[in-house]
């Protein structure tokens, strides 16, 4: 899909530094990418923090305790 | 420089029993546009994960880039073993590994852990050792 969007040509001097991309549409495109990916991780972290998404991780300590015994025969 | 989050935070920041107060305080680190991950750490959370917490952890995963292991990782993971021993430390083997991965890319290990310390001790590693609030 193609998208028109007007910015200032200080804004897209940033933007092609900032990404270090040449072509404008590739740096556009790297920025909205990005911008995405943290979006996306910071909701995902909300639901982590707020309890809504939670683990138990069970066996953890178990295999690293498994794995720091193993090192410790080793000295 | 890129900070490579290790598996203690993600333990205690994904745990469901974790205290809130913990996971703000790791949350930051979480989102910091430095933040990556590491296959050894991922390897060692999934590796004790049920399947409905494997989704999870994937969903979170997927939003953070991760440092590529590189050939000469046994290699060095070997090598820093053996200065640990020579230290008379113990560090567990994938501690080594994390370490190994970090000290190619010169990011830094944010991490609970106090063995990463020791691997410092005897190497370039670069730690960033966190004490939890509570």
């Amino acid at each position: 899909m193609k998208v028109t969007v007007k910015i200032s040509d200080k804004e897209m001097q940033e933007v092609l530094e900032l990404t270090g991309e040449t072509q404008k549409g590739n740096a556009i495109r790297q920025l909205m990418e990005e911008a995405l990916q943290f979006r996306r991780r910071a909701q995902i972290a909300k639901r982590f923090i707020r309890g809504e998404w939670g683990v138990e991780l069970d066996s953890f300590e178990a295999n690293r305790e498994r794995d720091r015994n193993q090192a410790i025969q080793g000295l | 420089m890129p900070l490579l989050l290790d598996s203690s935070l993600w333990i205690d920041f994904t745990r469901s029993r974790s205290p809130a107060e913990l996971k703000q305080f790791i949350a930051p680190f979480i989102l910091d546009p430095q933040t990556h991950l590491a296959e050894p750490v991922r390897f060692e959370l999934l590796r004790s994960a049920r399947a409905k917490e494997i989704t999870l952890l994937e969903t979170q995963f997927a939003t953070i880039p991760c440092l590529s292991t590189p050939d000469t990782v046994w290699a060095s993971a070997t090598v820093l073993g053996q200065g640990c021993q020579r230290a008379g430390r113990c560090v567990a083997s994938l501690d080594l590994l994390v370490a190994a991965v970090a000290l190619h890319h010169k990011a830094s290990v944010v991490t609970f852990d106090g063995d990463f310390e020791a691997i410092a001790a005897i190497s370039e590693l670069q730690v960033q050792r966190l004490r939890r609030p509570i």
